[in-house]
C-alpha cells in the first residue's frame, strides 16, 4: 500500500513538473506562435532587441507580426529551405545598451555591423560561438569597454574586423594573427596598451587594410609586417611608438597606397626602400623624431599626392628628384633642419596646392623662377628660413594664392606693384622682418579679399599709399619699424573692418587724422614712436568701442588728454607717454574699469592726481612719472585690488605718502624726484633714512652726467659720417626705452631693433 | 570613407577653439584663418593671445554665426574677453564657462540662446561685464551672481527670466533697465521676506 502511494507521489510530481513546464513555456515564450519556422532565431532576435534601447524606433519593424527576414536591418540567405539570418546591419541608428549574449545563438550569422551607435559594456564572449559562420564583424564607434574577449579567437573565418573607436582596454589580442583570411583589421582609437602584434606577418596572404592609430601602444612597428605583400593601407599614427621604422619595404612595393605613421615618436631615417612603393599616394611621416636625409628615391613615387614630413629633425637637402612627383598636391617639409635651397624645377609640380618649407633655418637661396609653374598653389609658407634674394616676378602669376608667408627670412629688393595680381590673397600677406626696401606698392590696394597685411620690420620708405584704403576686407595691418614717412592717409577712414592697426617706429609725421568715426571694429591702435604732432582728434577721443590697446607714446602730441577717454570702458591699455600733453589728468579715467595699464609718463601734465583713479578696478600698472603733477597722492589708489606697480617719480607732488594697500609695498624709486613729498611718516622715513640710498643717488647722477657727455661726443663724431639711412642726426643716437610693462611688446620690441633706431626725445 | 585624423602639434586652446568652429555655422567664412594645423591659435584672426601664447580674447561679435557654444570653451583658462554677441547662436550657455576664472567680459547678447544662466557663472570672480540681453534665456537669475564683487555692467534685458531680481552685492547698483523686457520677471527681491519665485515652473 505504501509503495503505491510512493508511486502516486512520484507520478504527481512528474505530472506537475510537466504541467508547469508546459504552462511555463506558454507564458515564458510568446514565440510559440504559428510560424512555419518555429526556431530559436525569432526569440534570439527579440532578446537582442530587448537588451537595447531604441529611441528613434529604428527597430519598429522588429515585432512578431511579420517574418523576421523582412525586418529592418536583418539579412536572410536565399536558400530555398529554412530562412536563415545571414547578416545584421544596424549601424548609425542611435541604439543604446548592451549587445546581448544571445547573439551567439544566431549560428548562421556571417555579417554583423552595429557601428556608430551607443552600445556599451563588454563585447559578449558568445560571439565566439559564431566561429563557423562569422566573416564580417564591425563594432566600431560605440562605447564597448573591457578587453577583446579571448573566445573571439575561434572566429578564424573573419575577413573584416573593425573595433575602431571604443573604450577597449587590455593588450593587443595576439590571436588575431591566426585569422589567416583577415583582409581588414582596425583596432584604432581604443585604450589598448602594450606592444604591437609581433606575428602580424602571419597574415601576409590576406591583410590589405591595417589601422591601429590613436592608441597607447608602445615599441615599434613589427618587422613581420614587411611580409604583408598585399598591404594597401597602413595607419599606425598618433601612437606612442618610438623606435626606428622597418628598413625594407620592398615586399609592399606593389600594393601600398597609403602610409600614415605621423604624430608618434618614430626615430631613425626615412627608409630608402619606400621609394619602391610606387603605388603610394599618401605618405604621412610628420610630427615624429626622424633624422637623416630625405632619400632621393622618394622621387620615384610618381603617384604621390600628399607628402608630409613636417616637424621632424631631417637634415640634408630637399632632393630635386621630388620634382618628379608631379601629382603632388600637399608638399610639406616645414619644421626640420634642411639645407640647400628649394629645387630649381619646383614649377614642375603643377598640381601642388600647399607648399610649406617654413621653419628650416638653414634653407637658403632664392625662390626659383619656375614657381609660377605651380599654378594651383593656394598656400606658400617659407617663413623662418634663410631664403633670400629678390622675389621673382613669376611669383606674382600665382592667381590662386590665398596665403603668402615670407616673414623672418632674408628677402630683399622691392615688393613690386605686381603684388596686386595675387587677386586670391585672402588670409594673409606677410613679408615682415626681411630686408625689403623701396616704396610700399600701391598695387596692394587691389587685394580686396586680404585680411592680414604685415610689412613691418623692413626698410620700406616713402609715403603710405592712399590705395591701402581700398583693402576693404583688411582686419590687421602692420607697417611698423620701417622708414616710411609722410602722413597717415585720411582715406584710412574707409577701413571699416580694421581691428588692429600698427604704425609704430616709423618717420610718419603730421597730425593724427580724424578718421576713426567709422573704424568701429578697432581694437588695437598703435601709433607709437613716430613724429606725430597736434592734439588727439575728436573721433579718436570718442572711439568708445576701443577694446584693447591705444598706444600713442613717443610722439610729439600736444593738447590735453580728453576726458572722453573715460568712456573707453573696455580699453585694456593706454600708453600716452613721451609726448607733450598738457593740462590735467581727467578724473573721468575713473570710468575706465577695464583698464589694466595706464602710462602717462614723460609729459607735461599738471594738477592733482585725481582721486577717481581709485575706481579703475582692473588697473595693474600706473605710471605718471616725469610730469608736473602737484598736490598730494590720493589714498584711493592704494586700495586698487590689482595694482602691481605705481610710479609717480619726478613730479611736484607734496604732502605725505599714504600708507594703505599698495603704497606699503612700493620702494623709494616710485616717489623719487618729488622734493616736497614728505618723508615724515614712519614708512617713508624707513625709505629715506638709509644713507646709502642718498649716496647711491649721487653716484648715479655722476654716472649719468658722464654718459651724457659721452653721447654728446658721439653726436659730434657722427656728424662727420655719411649716413646710408639719411636720418635726422639725433635719431641715430641709440637710446633705451623704458618699458612700463612687457604686455604690449610681445617680442615686437626686439624684432624692430634691427634698425637700431629708437625714438625718444632725451629728457633729464 | 576611412576617417584619418590629421593632427599636428596641438594645444589645448587650439583644440577648444577648433571644437567651437566645428559647432558653428559660418557663412561669411570669418573663421577662415582658424587653421588647425598651426601650432597655436595666436595667429588666427579674432583671437588674441598674451605673451605666453595663451588665448585672452575671442572676438566674434556680429559675424552671422549660428550653431551652438561648446563646453570646451571652459578650457581657455586665461580667457578674459569672450565676445560672441549679435549672432544667431542657439542652444544653452555651457556650464563649463564657469571655469573661466580670469574672464572679465562675457558678451553673448543678441543671439538665440535658450535655457537658464548656469549657477557656475557665479565662479567668474573677475567678471566686470556680463551682457546676456536679447536672447531667449529662461529660469531664475542665479543668486550666485551676487558674489561677483567686480561686476559693474550687467544686462539681462529682453529674455524670459522669471522669479525675482537679486538686490545684494553688485545688484545694488544695476539700473532697472538692465532687467526690462522680461515679462515673467517680478520686481526686486523684497528684503526681509522669503524670496519667492512665482512665474517659474
Amino acid at each position: 500500500m505504501q509503495q503505491r502511494y510512493i508511486y502516486l507521489a512520484y507520478g504527481c510530481v512528474i505530472v506537475s513538473h510537466v504541467f508547469a513546464y508546459v504552462l511555463g513555456s506558454v507564458f515564458i515564450s510568446p514565440c510559440r506562435k504559428d510560424f512555419s519556422v518555429c526556431n530559436h532565431t525569432l526569440c534570439t532576435l527579440l532578446s537582442i532587441k530587448d537588451s537595447m534601447q531604441d529611441p528613434t524606433g529604428a527597430l519598429a519593424t522588429w515585432n512578431v507580426s511579420t517574418h523576421f527576414c523582412t525586418w529592418d536591418g536583418v539579412l536572410c540567405s536565399n536558400t530555398s529551405q529554412q530562412q536563415q539570418v545571414k547578416g545584421l546591419l544596424l549601424d548609425s541608428r542611435q541604439l543604446k545598451g548592451a549587445l546581448s549574449p544571445e547573439i551567439g545563438n544566431l549560428l548562421t550569422l556571417s555579417y554583423l555591423n552595429i557601428s556608430n551607435n551607443i552600445f556599451h559594456g563588454s563585447i559578449p564572449r558568445e560571439l565566439g560561438k559564431l566561429a563557423s559562420s562569422l566573416t564580417h564583424l564591425d563594432l566600431s564607434h560605440n562605447a564597448f569597454n573591457d578587453s577583446v574577449p579571448a573566445s573571439l579567437a575561434n572566429c578564424t573565418l573573419l575577413t573584416f574586423l573593425d573595433l575602431n573607436t571604443n573604450f577597449l582596454s587590455g593588450s593587443f589580442p595576439e590571436f588575431i594573427t591566426n585569422f589567416t583570411q583577415l583582409s581588414y583589421l582596425d583596432l584604432s582609437s581604443n585604450s589598448i596598451t602594450g606592444n604591437t602584434p609581433r606575428d602580424i606577418g602571419l597574415l601576409s596572404a590576406s591583410l590589405q587594410f591595417f589601422q591601429l592609430y590613436n592608441t597607447q601602444l608602445t615599441g615599434s612597428i613589427p618587422r613581420s609586417l614587411m611580409n604583408c605583400s598585399k598591404l594597401v593601407w597602413l595607419d599606425v599614427s598618433n601612437s606612442l611608438l618610438s623606435e626606428a621604422l622597418p628598413s625594407d619595404w620592398t615586399r609592399l612595393s606593389s600594393t601600398l597606397e597609403e602610409l600614415n605613421l605621423d604624430n608618434s615618436g618614430f626615430s631613425g631615417n626615412v627608409p630608402e626602400t619606400l621609394g619602391n612603393c610606387t603605388m603610394l599616394t599618401v605618405l604621412h611621416l610628420h610630427n615624429n623624431s626622424l633624422t637623416g636625409e630625405i632619400p632621393s628615391s622618394l622621387g620615384e613615387l610618381r603617384s604621390l599626392q600628399d607628402l608630409k614630413l613636417y616637424y621632424n629633425h631631417l637634415s640634408g637637402p630637399v632632393p630635386s628628384s621630388l620634382t618628379n612627383c608631379t601629382h603632388l598636391v600637399y608638399f610639406e617639409l616645414s619644421g626640420n633642419n634642411l639645407t640647400g635651397g628649394i629645387p630649381e624645377e619646383i614649377g614642375r609640380l603643377s598640381l601642388v596646392e600647399w607648399l610649406t618649407f617654413s621653419m628650416n633655418p638653414l634653407l637658403e637661396g632664392s625662390i626659383p623662377h619656375s614657381i609660377d609653374g605651380c599654378t594651383q598653389l593656394r598656400q606658400l609658407s617659407l617663413y623662418q628660413t634663410n631664403l633670400e634674394g629678390v622675389l621673382p616676378s613669376s611669383l606674382f602669376n600665382l592667381s590662386k594664392l590665398e596665403r603668402l608667408s615670407l616673414e623672418d627670412c632674408a628677402f630683399s629688393g622691392r615688393l613690386p606693384e605686381l603684388v596686386g595680381n595675387l587677386s586670391s590673397l585672402s588670409i594673409k600677406l606677410d613679408v615682415s622682418h626681411n630686408n625689403f626696401e623701396g616704396p610700399i606698392p600701391a598695387g596692394l590696394g587691389k587685394l580686396s579679399n586680404l585680411q592680414g597685411l604685415y610689412l613691418q620690420g623692413n626698410n620700406f620708405e616713402g609715403h603710405l599709399p592712399h590705395q591701402l584704403s581700398e583693402l576693404r576686407s583688411i582686419i590687421e595691418m602692420d607697417v611698423s619699424c620701417s622708414l616710411i614717412s609722410g602722413t597717415i592717409p585720411t582715406s584710412f577712414s574707409r577701413l571699416a573692418s580694421l581691428s588692429k592697426l600698427y604704425i609704430r617706429n616709423t618717420q610718419i609725421a603730421g597730425p593724427i587724422p580724424d578718421i576713426f568715426a567709422d573704424l568701429q571694429n578697432l581694437q588695437v591702435l598703435d601709433l607709437s614712436r613716430n613724429m606725430l604732432v597736434g592734439s588727439i582728434p575728436q573721433s579718436l577721443a570718442t572711439l568708445y568701442n576701443l577694446e584693447l590697446i591705444l598706444d600713442l607714446s613717443s610722439n610729439r602730441l600736444t593738447g590735453s588728454i580728453p576726458s572722453s577717454f573715460g568712456n573707453m570702458v573696455r580699453l585694456q591699455e593706454m600708453h600716452l607717454s613721451g609726448n607733450m600733453f598738457t593740462g590735467r589728468i581727467p578724473s573721468a579715467f575713473g570710468g575706465c574699469v577695464g583698464m589694466q595699464i595706464l602710462d602717462l609718463s614723460h609729459n607735461r601734465l599738471e594738477g592733482d592726481v585725481p582721486d577717481a583713479l581709485g575706481e579703475m578696478i582692473s588697473l595693474e600698472h600706473l605710471d605718471m612719472s616725469h610730469n608736473r603733477l602737484s598736490g598730494s597722492l590720493p589714498s584711493s589708489i592704494g586700495d586698487l585690488p590689482k595694482l602691481i606697480s605705481l610710479n609717480v617719480s619726478y613730479n611736484m607732488l607734496e604732502g605725505v605718502i599714504p600708507e594703505n594697500g599698495v603704497y606699503r609695498t612700493l620702494s623709494a624709486s616710485a616717489f623719487v624726484g618729488n622734493p616736497r613729498l614728505s618723508m615724515d611718516s614712519p614708512l617713508s622715513r624707513s625709505r629715506s633714512s638709509d644713507e646709502r640710498i642718498h649716496w647711491k643717488t649721487r653716484i648715479i647722477s655722476v654716472l649719468l652726467a658722464a654718459i651724457v657727455t659721452l653721447y654728446c661726443l658721439r653726436y659730434y663724431m657722427k656728424r662727420k659720417e655719411a649716413s646710408a639711412l639719411d636720418l635726422p642726426l639725433w635719431r641715430r643716437v641709440f637710446m633705451r626705452r623704458k618699458k612700463v610693462s612687457g604686455l604690449l611688446e610681445e617680442g615686437e620690441e626686439d624684432r624692430c631693433s634691427n634698425l637700431e633706431v629708437e625714438l625718444r626725445p632725451w629728457r633729464l | 570613407m576611412f576617417f584619418v585624423l590629421i593632427l599636428f602639434r596641438r594645444t589645448i586652446s587650439g583644440d577648444a577653439l577648433h571644437s567651437l568652429r566645428r559647432s558653428l555655422s559660418d557663412p561669411d567664412n570669418v573663421l577662415q584663418s582658424w587653421d588647425p594645423t598651426l601650432v597655436n591659435p595666436c595667429t588666427w584672426f579674432h583671437v588674441t593671445c598674451n605673451q605666453d601664447n595663451q588665448v585672452t580674447r575671442v572676438d566674434l561679435g556680429n559675424s552671422r554665426l549660428s550653431g551652438h557654444l561648446v563646453p570646451e570653451l571652459g578650457e581657455l583658462k586665461q580667457l578674459q574677453y569672450l565676445e560672441l554677441y549679435k549672432n544667431q547662436i542657439s542652444g544653452n550657455i555651457p556650464e563649463e564657462l564657469g571655469k573661466l576664472t580670469n574672464l572679465i567680459s562675457l558678451d553673448l547678447y543678441s543671439n538665440n540662446l535658450t535655457g537658464s544662466i548656469p549657477e557656475s557663472l557665479g565662479n567668474l570672480k573677475s567678471l566686470i561685464f556680463l551682457r546676456l540681453n536679447n536672447n531667449k534665456l529662461t529660469g531664475q537669475i542665479p543668486r550666485a551672481l551676487t558674489n561677483i564683487k567686480s561686476l559693474k555692467v550687467m544686462d539681462l534685458s529682453s529674455n524670459d527670466f522669471c522669479g525675482t531680481i537679486p538686490v545684494s552685492g553688485p545688484f545694488e547698483h544695476f539700473p532697472m533697465k538692465s532687467f526690462e523686457g522680461n515679462p515673467r520677471l517680478d520686481g526686486p527681491e523684497l528684503l526681509g521676506s522669503v524670496a519667492y519665485d512665482s512665474g517659474c515652473n
